[in-house]
């Protein structure tokens, strides 16, 4: 239980960081986001549409990004999300925290060694 | 197909509106991807259904994701509290005419009594209406629900008489079965009809939305 909790929040959080820093480059909407994410982790990282809106509406009430419509550049409106100024402040110490938990990990278990 | 899927979102019909287009958008993006990769319709089609296993726990997480921390849902919003206001203000106005001892007036057809108010209270309704019905209105209430929470009294009323005037007509024997009809018909009348009325009537001004709110969705 305790082992998929931390798993939970492991995801949760690497999620959120994958987010943040792909709207840190450029405002994108949903799908964009998905595949983005998907393409730079070399399919690593993957989100459907169930993962994905419910942590953009999430990250949206936490006012760290914001959407808006506008038209793609096939001319559908899509939903574009970009930072904030909350946003962009909140990147910063969690871009820390995720290097200082790799630091740990590969000084317990030695994982860019490996 | 979304809309239908994801109807048990309990959010706010702008909030809903514009899920429903942002995943039925993306769906559609999934579609064209497929097809873009060789897929036929079908298989375009399943590729974009296999987005979301269990539409209802999609609906949930959107729900739990869009909603305020620690604050009340949109039925309690919309409906409850401003519900709840035009209640305490049409049982406020009550109690303090009946504390001023005012007596009700009452109309006769002939022999029969068939309206017995207070006259006094009927003026206040539309006010306590109007309270309910702008409360709704500022917690983005859609019509429906703007006139349940302004006649909202009028249910409560309702909903209090019908046992009342049975335990008291006919258990204590005040009315026999064949008087308990009429007497019903002149209860619903006198203590619900008109004063839903006369709260619905003050509701009128905001069952529109408001220019500046409308005015700001548009930016």
């Amino acid at each position: 239980m305790m082992v998929k909790r931390v798993r939970s929040k492991i995801a949760r959080g690497s999620a959120e960081l994958a987010i943040l820093s792909l709207l840190d480059k450029q405002p994108l909407y949903g799908f964009e986001i998905a595949k983005r994410i998907e393409e730079d982790s070399g399919g690593a990282l993957k989100f459907n549409l169930a993962s994905l809106y419910p942590m953009l509406y999430e990250l949206e009430k936490r006012a760290w990004i914001k959407g808006r419509w506008e038209a793609n550049r096939a001319g559908r409106d899509r939903r574009y999300y970009c930072l904030t100024p909350a946003g962009k402040k909140k990147l910063v110490p969690l871009r820390r925290e995720w290097h200082s938990f790799f630091r740990a990990l590969d000084l317990l278990a030695g994982v860019t060694r490996a | 197909m979304v809309e239908e899927k994801l109807i048990g979102l309990g959010l706010p019909p702008t909030q809903h509106q514009e899920t429903v287009r942002e995943v039925a958008a993306h769906m559609e993006d999934r579609f064209e991807q497929g097809l873009a990769r060789g897929l036929d319709d079908s298989g375009a089609c399943e590729l974009a259904l296999k987005e979301v296993d269990d539409w209802r726990q999609l609906s949930r997480r959107i729900r739990r994701s869009k909603q305020q921390e620690g604050q009340v849902n949109y039925r309690t919003r919309a409906l409850w509290l401003p519900g709840l206001a035009s209640l305490t203000a049409t049982m406020g106005a009550l109690t303090v005419i009946t504390m001023i001892n005012l007596e009700p007036r009452i109309y006769m057809y002939g022999s029969l009594a068939f309206a017995q108010m207070y006259e006094r209270l009927l003026m206040v309704l539309p006010a306590a209406g109007a309270l309910g019905a702008y409360l709704s209105r500022r917690a983005n209430g859609d019509l429906k629900v703007r006139l349940a929470a302004a006649s909202f009294p009028a249910f409560v009323i309702l909903s209090l008489f019908c046992p009342a005037i049975i335990v008291a007509g006919v258990l204590e024997h005040h009315l026999t079965w064949g008087v308990l009809p009429v007497a019903f018909a002149l209860m619903v009348f006198n203590w619900i009809l008109i004063p839903c009325a006369c709260l619905l009537l003050g509701a009128l001004p905001f069952l529109r939305n408001s220019q500046i709110r409308e005015q700001g969705l548009a930016q």
